[in-house]
Formats: structure tokens, C-alpha cells, sequence
């Protein structure tokens, strides 16, 4: 190589390495806060969030070789952080995958109907929902809870999500559904606690989960 | 007349093709709100629970309760530190970036 060729090889390098960095800045940068959503979602715990979504930048900003540009970068991301959490914990799971999602789903309709006959359904209609959300959300374990919070809270896909979770998309839809089904238990255990339900009409009935 | 692929719907009292049933609507409430069916899964889902005074309520309860956790989007802001910290450790590991 002459010096020229070196010098010019020197100076391309470095205009690369300033459009991957511009890229980056642009692209993965503006998604700092949804991703540490996202890690809060899984460590539910402040420090550890903070800790994962370092460890997810570090390595999105080592393999921005491998991102397509114009593809979805918080999915990117997003998968990128739950790969970070697993390996963090190194956790055997010995999860009970679900009944379908079609049998979830209609398990929620016929809850639902229950509500509405022994008038939490009233009571819930006069509650702010947000705070007993946020509570039950928080109560909710894995892995539903990582399901509602990307399709529920981050607007993915059941694809993108699917991806996300290295699982099939029917083992997302069954999750989402039956995460939404205990935070639908936990509502309405919220507005009984509330008052709001007439006692004399409420059922007792335990929450299956 | 074509064979029926699995996941068609199936036939609503009304007798026309693409209605759903109640069953059937409610199997596929999650996945209507969630806008994960074909266009023509969409329609009939949608002439369905808009004008069954049973699957109705169910729909308008589904759509609130994803209204409310969709909201909790603006809830959890990342500590203000966190930023400093990241752009820190990326500049160890290469980023010259201008933030």
C-alpha cells in the first residue's frame, strides 16, 4: 500500500465509522426511553433496568453491523434487550405453555359477562383504570407480562413480538390474552376493594391465577 | 364452491358467507382490536359486534381497558441520568457521535 492509498484507506475508515455513528445517533439513540420501559418490564427494578438497558446499547452500538437499515429499530432493540435479560439470569424456566389463544380469549368474554351480572362492570366504568393498572402490570408475572407490555404498552406486532420473545406467534397471542385476563382479574378486584361494586350483588369468586 | 381453508369463519345465524357468530366473534375480539386479521376477518368481526347487543359491551370494555394500558405508555420515564450513563460507556467502546 502506498502512503497515499493508507492515508485514503485511514480517512474512509474514519468517514465510516462517523456515518455508523451518525446512523446510530439517529436511529437507535431517540429510543432510550422505550427501551428502558421495556427493561423496567423485565427486571422491575429500577438499577437492574438501568444496568440492562447500558448492556443493551453497548451491544446494539457493537452489532450495528448487523441492524438493516430502514428495518424497525425499537424491534431491533427490543430483542436485543430481552437476549441481554435471559443471559443475565441464566434462568431455567419450566413454563406450562397455554391453551390456545382462540380458548383464552373467549374465556375473557365469559368473564367479562360474570362482571356484568354482578355489577363490577358498573363499578369499573367509575374508576380511573391507569393507577390499578400500573399496579397490576406490575404484579403480573412473566411471561405474560412481557407480552402485554410489548403489544399492550410498545405497540408491536404479535410478529414483531414474536420475534422479540424467540417464541411462535400463537404462544404470544395465548400469553397476551391471558396476561390481559389476570390484569381484567386484578381490575375487578381493584374496584371491589374500591367499594364501588354493590356487596349484595357481588359474587365472591376467586381469581384462577 | 372452493374448500374451506381452517380458519375461516363460520357461518352466523344469518346464513352469509363472512358473518360471524358470537363464538366466533369472541375468539376473535383480541385479535379484531389488535388489527391482526385480514381485512375481510376485520369487516366481519366488526358488522358483528356492532350490532349484537350481546358481544357489544364485551368490545366496548376491551377497547377501554387497552385504551388505559396503552396510556401507561407515559408513565415510566427513564431516570435522567440514565442518558449520561449510556452515552459515556458507548464513547468508551467507540461511539464519536455528537450526543
Amino acid at each position: 500500500m502506498t502512503p497515499e492509498e493508507s492515508q485514503s484507506s485511514a480517512t474512509s475508515a474514519a468517514g465510516s465509522n462517523q456515518r455508523r455513528d451518525a446512523d446510530f445517533e439517529r436511529v437507535a439513540l431517540p429510543w432510550m426511553n422505550d427501551v428502558y420501559r421495556f427493561a423496567y418490564s423485565l427486571t422491575r427494578n429500577e438499577s437492574d433496568a438501568q444496568d440492562l438497558v447500558q448492556e443493551t446499547y453497548l451491544r446494539a452500538f457493537r452489532s450495528w453491523h448487523t441492524f438493516q437499515p430502514g428495518s424497525d429499530a425499537r424491534r431491533w432493540l427490543f430483542t436485543i434487550c430481552r437476549n441481554a435479560f435471559l443471559r443475565s439470569r441464566e434462568r431455567t424456566r419450566h413454563e406450562v405453555e397455554l391453551e390456545d389463544g382462540d380458548t383464552e380469549a373467549l374465556a375473557l368474554a365469559t368473564r367479562h359477562r360474570d362482571m356484568l351480572n354482578d355489577g363490577t362492570d358498573r363499578a369499573l366504568a367509575q374508576i380511573d383504570l391507569r393507577p390499578a393498572l400500573t399496579t397490576a402490570l406490575e404484579q403480573l408475572q412473566e411471561p405474560f407480562r412481557s407480552a402485554v407490555i410489548l403489544v399492550d404498552v410498545e405497540d408491536q406486532s404479535y410478529d414483531a413480538a414474536a420475534e422479540i420473545l424467540g417464541v411462535p406467534i400463537g404462544t404470544v397471542r395465548s400469553r397476551l390474552f391471558r396476561g390481559r385476563r389476570q390484569l381484567q382479574e386484578r381490575l375487578a378486584l381493584y374496584a371491589k376493594d374500591a367499594g364501588f361494586a354493590s356487596a349484595g350483588t357481588a359474587k365472591e369468586k376467586q381469581s384462577d391465577d | 364452491m372452493t374448500s374451506t381453508p381452517p380458519n375461516t369463519p363460520s357461518i352466523g345465524s344469518h346464513g352469509h358467507a363472512g358473518e360471524v357468530n358470537c363464538t366466533r366473534a369472541m375468539q376473535q375480539l383480541w385479535d379484531f382490536l389488535d388489527r391482526e386479521l385480514t381485512d375481510e376477518q376485520l369487516g366481519a368481526v366488526r358488522r358483528h359486534v356492532e350490532s349484537c347487543s350481546s358481544c357489544f359491551p364485551h368490545k366496548a370494555w376491551a377497547e377501554r381497558f387497552l385504551e388505559a394500558l396503552h396510556s401507561l405508555r407515559d408513565e415510566r420515564l427513564m431516570p435522567p441520568e440514565l442518558k449520561a450513563r449510556v452515552m459515556e460507556q458507548l464513547r468508551a467502546a467507540g461511539y464519536a457521535g455528537t450526543q
